[in-house]
């Protein structure tokens, strides 16, 4: 469900930031490959479980190939502010999540960045295969790597 | 007799620090920021923002929106955007010593805290700790009325004052939330406030990212509004100090017990947690500031 909803090439694209621009295409091709297993392990996994919760749209925007859209996931104990930027190609897609002020996107920036300043663009790409490995082991996340 | 007026003394000593950590704070801020405007019950996300010279902002981003959907102001022709990035704008100079704290919490989380909030919830249902949490968040209204009213928000401090005194009085004390499907006749924005977030509405920075043991991510403003916080929550004056804080302890454990698998996703899914849970806790007050 999650390979229709989600624009991955946008989203990493725009995770990556600066560091985008400088990864060769193979290593764009496989960073995008890595970062979008590893938001579907963990993120995409928890969204789906949603199912229950009442989810209620409060507004929509749409300027040119992009929109905006406000919801709000009624949880057991609060409401929780849930938004998703779009972009349009052939139909509409998901690129950025931002939950209670916090963008999934720009959460991702900030680590990737620190990491690309200091290791080259294959070591980040190879950490990310790495904690997806160590979620496949089904390791405690107690002792994750990181 | 004599306990009784020591206790009164006690109380009255901490009152008057915590008066005189906030005329010094406020004096502070005055001076720092002598041109913020604090008028209105508009927040400040439209207020001049200081402009970061980081490395994440040269990504010039062409975000339409900002995170809560608020259309961003465009750049007249010529004049390069620079968008301000509450992460990357807050400075983290004490990182190792910060790391080791973060260290320390996680830790304590998944070797004390976890445990005892997943045996508690094994022996208490889901629904009579949802009203646990409502009496602690019903008590906690001392702070959240102070921080309306010193945002000159009397509306909503009105609202939060109604709300407390229906649900202490018609929700058994505060166990359930008679009010909480009550809407005002006009929006008053959120009234989830507290000092740290009242010093930002007046247009402080974060000053620099510190990590806390116990209490966990924090900057130098929030911890000055953390301070202020203490003396106006009921829990800090039960008598004697370790009621205190077995009852804030309690509290705490209750909440966990609610919360458990959010902070276990995001570690999983981050690549460097550390950074993670600083930009996560930056971006989350940064949007309470403007709620």
């Amino acid at each position: 469900m999650a390979d229709g909803f989600f624009d991955w090439r946008e989203l990493s694209r725009r995770a990556a930031a600066e560091g985008w621009a400088k990864f060769s295409p193979k290593q764009q091709d496989d960073f995008v490959t890595a970062f979008s297993e590893l938001l579907q392990k963990t993120y995409i996994r928890k969204l789906e479980k949603y199912n229950n919760e009442k989810v209620t749209y409060l507004k929509e925007q749409i300027e040119a190939d992009k929109a905006f859209i406000n919801t709000q996931v009624t949880m057991k104990d609060k409401a929780i502010p849930i938004n998703y930027i779009m972009i349009k190609h052939d139909k509409w897609m998901v690129y950025d999540v931002v939950v209670e002020g916090v963008s999934l996107v720009k959460n991702y920036r900030t680590q990737f960045a620190k990491i690309l300043s200091r290791e080259a663009p294959d070591a980040l790409i190879q950490r990310i295969k790495d904690k997806i490995k160590s979620l496949d082991e089904g390791k405690n996340v107690d002792d994750v790597a990181g | 007799m004599t306990q009784e007026k020591a206790a009164r003394m006690h109380i009255l000593t901490r009152s008057l620090l915590a008066t005189l950590a906030l005329t010094l704070f406020c004096s502070a801020a005055a001076l720092a920021a002598p041109e913020t405007p604090v008028s209105g019950d508009k927040p400040a996300s439209v207020a001049p923002k200081p402009v970061a010279s980081s490395m994440l902002l040269a990504y010039g981003d062409v975000d339409i929106w900002d995170e809560t959907g608020q259309i961003i102001k465009k750049p007249a022709a010529g004049e390069k955007m620079t968008q301000s990035d509450i992460a990357a704008e807050t400075p983290d100079p004490l990182e190792g010593w910060n790391r080791m704290w973060f260290g320390f919490n996680d830790k304590l989380y998944f070797w004390a805290l976890k445990p005892v909030a997943q045996g508690y919830s094994a022996v208490l249902p889901e629904r009579p700790r949802i009203w646990v949490n409502n009496f602690f968040h019903n008590l906690m209204f001392p702070v959240r009325f102070v921080s309306l009213v010193l945002q000159g928000k009397p509306s909503a401090a009105a609202v939060e004052t109604s709300r407390f005194i229906g649900n202490t009085a018609f929700g058994l004390g505060g166990f359930a939330d008679v009010t909480a499907d009550n809407k005002p006749f006009k929006p008053i924005g959120s009234t989830e406030k507290d000092l740290g977030l009242t010093f930002g509405y007046w247009g402080a920075g974060n000053g620099l990212y510190l990590v806390w043991p116990f209490i966990g991510p924090s900057s130098g403003r929030d911890t000055l509004g953390y301070a202020g916080d203490y003396f106006l929550t009921p829990a800090s004056y039960i008598h004697p100090w370790y009621w205190s804080i077995a009852t804030k302890g309690y509290d705490k454990i209750n909440e966990v017990s609610l919360r458990i698998g959010d902070y276990e996703t995001l570690k999983e899914a981050s690549v460097d947690p550390y950074d993670a849970v600083r930009d996560a806790y930056l971006r989350n007050r940064y949007k309470k500031i403007n709620d």
